[in-house]
């Protein structure tokens, strides 16, 4: 039987093959492993259990165990400076934010999950859509026409007009 | 030692770095491809501005925000529309908190020109068709620019009351009561009220009328109020309109009518109703300029919650002098998890609001500049609304 998932070690493997050994609580942040660990009935007796993410690299697998070390530390997550301290941590590069969306949903750790999400958004906040396409390198696949029309739909989003067709 | 540096600019045109080349290539296709679960998490920070521009940077992601409606989980402020309240309009003016500005919202998508008569649910709005008398009413997200008619009354009415009630499956109900039936034949200059409360329900896609009104009820309904009704725990509350004030109180389930009195009812220059965690709230203000807040307990009694700062109502009243003579009430749940309750009167004063602090007990208070150069004398209509990009909430199910 396996035994109670805080009082076990959990070896992660990334698909690079750099391995990160957990405390059995600090895996618990991530409902992925809880519920990997929950249906495993292999266990050995020395209480350790082995996870491979096939798709997520030793790069960003340190940040992710970074995340849930920090987390999970009771003495240490308190208010502000735990906001702080997330802050710091998700200022990274886009690639490797990106990255890190994908392990945060594909371990399930909701609230990586949604410093992740807030980060983006701050990112996309007041910006207009070229400007966003050009800081995600994301290519305009709306014709002029198209996308004048959404633009039209909108128009009060993009300032200027605001009063004008009133009354 | 001589070094000589190819130039930069031939460089980068004839042989492209392969570290380069490999970054490209690795980021083309990501942000734009994203799941559609992670771009609407993402989506869900943004608030509205932002979203309707992301929306048209590519398909992706003008399909997502489209597609999907936000997470209820997530707290933006909610945006005030407003219009004229008597003069049907092609747009209305909206307060977007986010960036503490009003912009114009144009509602030309409806067939006819239309009134705001309350919001439904999140993000839709309620409206009239035209100067007339009520006889269809209509739904829109003026964000989505979709626009919804809902079937005709039993009975067109002129000045009904009426309210929206969300049942426990989300589906809408709106009650009409009293008003004078169009057509109408005074007889020896008796003005005819009709007698009826008549319900629409989503579920049963159409009117009915369900009960009948006492005739001091329907006198007040039609007479003495502004129209919109708010809903508690099963019963509409209606406030009259003029001093002394008086609450109509129609519980839906026994379709028993009462009076509940109002607080310090003498004293009140203003009073307006509103929907606060489970309860009904009161606001009301004094002609010395006080502003107090009450919330409805047992047996009928009215308990005070809340009083606005005096200094800032004193600034209220110097910068719109007469602006607090006739101001209505609308709330909705805030940004902060407590409810966020507007009071208005017309569009060039100021709004007063309350934001309701999570503990549900103590408020925020402060003031959102009402729009330039615009008269301080037109009453004005308000709604406060979630506004939505995604083109399936409650519209999919409204018939």
């Amino acid at each position: 039987m396996a035994s109670p998932s805080h009082t076990r070690t959990v070896t992660l493997k990334s698909c690079d093959d750099v391995e990160f050994v957990l405390d059995g609580s600090v895996a618990t942040l991530s409902q992925t492993l809880v519920s990997a660990m929950a249906e495993d009935s292999s266990s050995s007796d020395d209480g350790t259990f082995t996870w491979c993410v096939s798709n997520i690299t030793g790069e960003v697998l340190a940040k992710v165990v970074e995340f849930c070390n920090k987390h999970a530390d009771i003495s240490s997550s308190r208010g502000e400076d735990l906001k702080e301290w997330d802050k710091a941590f998700i200022s990274v590069e886009l690639d490797l934010l990106y990255d890190l969306i994908l392990a945060a949903d594909n371990l399930n750790i909701e609230s990586l999950l949604d410093l992740t999400a807030q980060r983006v958004a701050d990112e996309i906040k007041g910006k207009m859509p070229h400007e966003i396409r050009m800081l995600f390198n994301i290519e305009k696949d709306f014709t002029d026409e198209e996308e004048r029309e959404i633009r039209r739909e909108h128009a009060w989003a993009y300032g200027g007009e605001s009063l004008k067709s009133f009354l | 030692m001589h070094i000589s540096y190819p130039s930069q600019h031939f460089h980068s045109q004839t042989f492209p770095s392969p570290l380069h080349h490999f970054k490209k290539e690795r980021k083309k296709n990501m942000w734009d491809d994203l799941p559609l679960d992670l771009l609407s998490q993402i989506f869900s920070y943004l608030p509205l501005d932002s979203l309707a521009r992301a929306m048209s940077t590519c398909k992706h992601w003008h399909t997502c925000a489209i597609s999907r409606p936000p997470r209820p989980g997530r707290r933006h402020p909610p945006w005030f529309l407003s219009m004229h309240v008597r003069s049907p309009a092609r747009s209305c003016r909206a307060y977007n908190p986010a960036v503490d500005r009003w912009l114009s919202i144009p509602l030309d998508f409806a067939a006819r020109p239309v009134r705001f008569i309350g919001s439904v649910g999140d993000g839709l709005i309620l409206c009239k068709f035209g100067p007339g008398p009520l006889s269809r009413l209509g739904l829109c997200n003026p964000f989505t620019r979709q626009f919804d008619e809902l079937p005709d009354l039993v009975c067109s009415r002129r000045n009904p009351a009426f309210a929206v009630v969300m049942g426990a499956d989300e589906k809408l109900e709106v009650y009409v009561a009293g008003g004078t039936p169009e057509p109408n034949s005074p007889r020896m200059g008796q003005v005819l009220i009709e007698p009826t409360v008549e319900m629409y329900s989503q579920r049963a896609g159409g009117w009915r009328v369900i009960g009948s009104i006492p005739g001091h009820f329907a006198t007040l309904l039609t007479v003495w109020t502004f129209g919109e009704g708010v809903h508690v725990g099963g019963t509409v509350y209606w406030v009259t309109s003029a001093r002394a004030y008086t609450v109509v109180a129609y519980e839906i389930g026994p379709r028993a009518w009462r009076e509940v009195k109002v607080p310090e009812t003498e004293r009140l220059l203003w009073a307006g109703l509103f929907c606060r965690a489970g309860g009904l709230g009161l606001a009301g203000g004094t002609s010395e300029g006080g502003l107090s807040v009450w919330e409805l307990g047992a047996g009928d009694e009215w308990s005070m919650i809340d009083a606005a700062p005096p200094e800032m109502m004193g600034g209220f009243r110097s910068v719109n002098r007469g602006g607090d003579g006739d101001i209505r009430c609308a709330a909705t749940r805030g940004g902060g998890g407590g409810v966020d309750l507007y009071m208005y009167s017309s569009l060039g004063c100021g709004i007063i609001v309350r934001r309701e602090l999570p503990d549900k007990k103590s408020g925020e208070w402060f003031l959102i500049d009402g729009v330039k150069m615009c008269p301080k004398v037109l009453p004005m209509k308000g709604v406060l609304i979630h506004p939505s990009m995604s083109s399936n909430v409650c519209f999919a199910s409204s018939h």
